[in-house]
């Protein structure tokens, strides 16, 4: 790592999202999240169910506004959706009219209006056969299984050769065995082009393979980052060398801990935010006492 | 919080635990040397008693051994490996089996008052030095542990953004905080439930300051075998911004924000502040004055927004 911008590739400064509440102040339900991630990073957010993990991926992905803090994008302050940021969803949302090779034919001409048609036309091949769909180019979503209509989701974001991709659970419907094939997949495309990735997750197991970083965030509303976890396994990975590492149950245990601490932490956190956001403004400013 | 209006009932819990400081040593800047630190004081720290010693070696340079690297540095050191200069000083002088010593700065705003040093005995317990790294998050870079394999191994890869864990808390309000049962408090997030050592408190201190933040976060950790000490608390104070007419305004402690199980009366913890509001530095309270079931206190304050605002004390 060299330059100041690949060291703080992705930089998210006090990101935070307020929603209107009718009966008194706005809601944060994502309140002051930091994170810098280096160039070619993958970083797993991980979290309970409704804690914001998805929020913020949406807000780094320009699809749902920022109520404050910013976003800068190898050192550019970015705002709105745009190619630099590409997402998978949990569901792939492919055209169901439209062949594999024309659903990521449609970005690609998008993001490439200058290129040639045979430039276009490869780079889609090229995408396609990585995420080993090379035979199944002409094939339409409803003739494929749920893990193949994932790999095009897949296939359509790298190919818009983003600088960031997002993925929010995009393991999240598919099987075990499709989904460590999955895992492989997007692990050795992401090897291969270095793309700084943010995976949101609720599987601490895929969470430590997939990894270099976990961020570990507290429940809502006002949730945040609450830890993170450096992940030193050595990429590319071999998925039995991560399991047999004498260390793996070490991470696997601290995740599992957090998790934990914050189901058991729940009530009592939402009792307190819902008397702070009763309380006078003045009687904020000491903070939380420990 | 527990309101200081009134003395509460004695909770008279004091441990027999042997205490995982046995060593104590107060350094002032030299008078007449910014660049030098003379020696105030130095204890072993006796089950029954606190026992004065006057070690050979009087002042530190910055710089030099332990005391000096605390001060040049700005920060906690910790002195653990053989050989060790410092651990070889304060075995031979006090007889005692020290396997680490920990030393760290304490600042009136950015005015060096003292350096602080604790021997550190063989046991279970542990003390980090969480420091700002090039991602603007807090990573330990330096530590002692003791029965605590797994939380330490896990604790090296752990980095707290501001505000976030008991580390980023300190770090983002620029005070010292307390957290007792750490497995049961969700202020820390740490989980620890593997290793033998069962943490009983944690301490969290912030030392110095660049730009109005910590520059570091000291923890120190109490286990159930081997305390830090038998009392500690984090006291609540109100005093004075000092002026050139009242150098050493009066503080009076108005909360226990903290604290571990034990002898909570007020007075003798008034006494002990008493001891920094006269000196405006840390002291060391011995004699009548200290509460029933110890003998010895050190109290330590942390300064915010021009005054002191907190007080830690560790009682014998």
């Amino acid at each position: 790592m060299t330059s100041r911008h690949e060291r703080r590739y992705v930089e998210i400064a006090n990101l935070t999202k307020a929603y209107p509440n009718p009966f008194g102040r706005d809601i944060e339900v994502v309140k002051d999240f930091n994170m810098i991630m280096r160039k070619g990073e993958i970083v797993s957010v991980i979290g309970h169910s409704g804690c914001g993990k998805s929020t913020v991926l949406t807000m780094v992905a320009g699809l749902n506004e920022i109520t404050s803090g910013s976003l800068a994008v190898e050192g550019r302050q970015v705002s709105g959706p745009g190619p630099d940021r590409a997402v998978v969803f949990q569901s792939p949302c492919l055209l169901h009219w439209m062949t594999t090779f024309d659903n990521v034919m449609l970005g690609v001409k998008q993001c490439f209006p200058h290129g040639t048609k045979k430039e276009r036309k490869e780079i889609c091949e090229y995408y396609l056969n990585l995420v080993g769909l090379a035979d199944s180019m002409d094939r339409y979503p409803r003739e494929m299984s749920g893990g193949m209509q994932q790999r095009v989701g897949v296939a359509r974001a790298i190919a818009l050769k983003p600088q960031v991709l997002l993925l929010d659970e995009p393991f999240g419907r598919l099987d075990s065995l499709t989904r460590m094939d999955l895992q492989n997949v997007i692990l050795d495309i992401l090897d291969r082009e270095k793309i700084t990735t943010m995976v949101i997750t609720h599987d601490v197991d895929e969470a430590i393979y997939m990894s270099d970083r976990i961020c570990m965030m507290t429940n809502g509303p006002e949730a945040t980052v609450g830890q993170i976890l450096d992940v030193p396994f050595k990429r590319p990975r071999q998925r039995q060398d991560v399991l047999d590492d004498p260390h793996y149950y070490d991470f696997r245990f601290a995740l599992i801990a957090f998790l934990e601490k914050q189901e058991h932490a729940k009530d009592s956190h939402v009792a307190a935010v819902k008397e702070r956001l009763n309380a006078p403004a003045e009687m904020e400013a000491e903070g939380v006492s420990v | 919080m527990n309101a200081f209006t009134q003395d509460p009932p004695l909770a008279m819990t004091a441990t027999t635990a042997s205490c995982l400081i046995r060593y104590v040593e107060v350094w002032t800047p030299a008078p007449d040397n910014p660049e030098q630190v003379v020696l105030e004081s130095a204890h072993i720290i006796n089950p029954e008693s606190l026992s004065p010693i006057s070690p050979s070696v009087k002042s530190f340079n910055d710089g030099e051994g332990a005391i000096g690297s605390a001060m040049r540095q700005r920060a906690p050191v910790i002195f653990q490996d053989m050989p060790c200069a410092d651990l070889d000083r304060i075995r031979s002088e006090t007889n005692v089996a020290i396997s680490a010593v920990l030393a760290f700065p304490v600042y009136f705003e950015d005015k060096l008052i003292n350096v602080i040093a604790f021997g550190l005995i063989e046991g279970h317990g542990a003390a980090e030095i969480w420091t700002r790294d090039d991602r603007d998050e807090l990573s330990i870079s330096g530590s002692f542990y003791r029965g605590l394999d797994s939380f330490e191994y896990i604790s090296q890869h752990v980095k707290f953004p501001k505000g976030a864990g008991l580390p980023g808390v300190c770090w983002k309000q620029g005070i010292p905080k307390m957290v007792n049962d750490p497995s049961a408090n969700s202020n820390f997030i740490r989980s620890f439930d593997r290793d033998p050592a069962k943490l009983m408190s944690v301490i969290g201190l912030p030392i110095s300051r660049t730009y109005g933040y910590p520059a570091s976060i000291l923890l120190l950790m109490s286990s159930e075998a081997n305390p830090l000490s038998n009392y500690s608390a984090i006291v609540k104070v109100e005093a004075e911004e000092p002026t050139e007419d009242v150098p050493l305004p009066a503080m009076e402690a108005t909360a226990i924000e903290c604290s571990s199980n034990g002898n909570e009366s007020v007075s003798w913890q008034q006494a002990a502040i008493d001891g920094v509001s006269s000196c405006g530095r840390c002291s060391i309270l011995t004699g009548d004055d200290i509460g029933d079931g110890y003998h010895a206190a050190i109290a330590v304050p942390f300064s915010k927004k021009g005054r002191t605002d907190r007080v830690m004390i560790l009682a014998f």
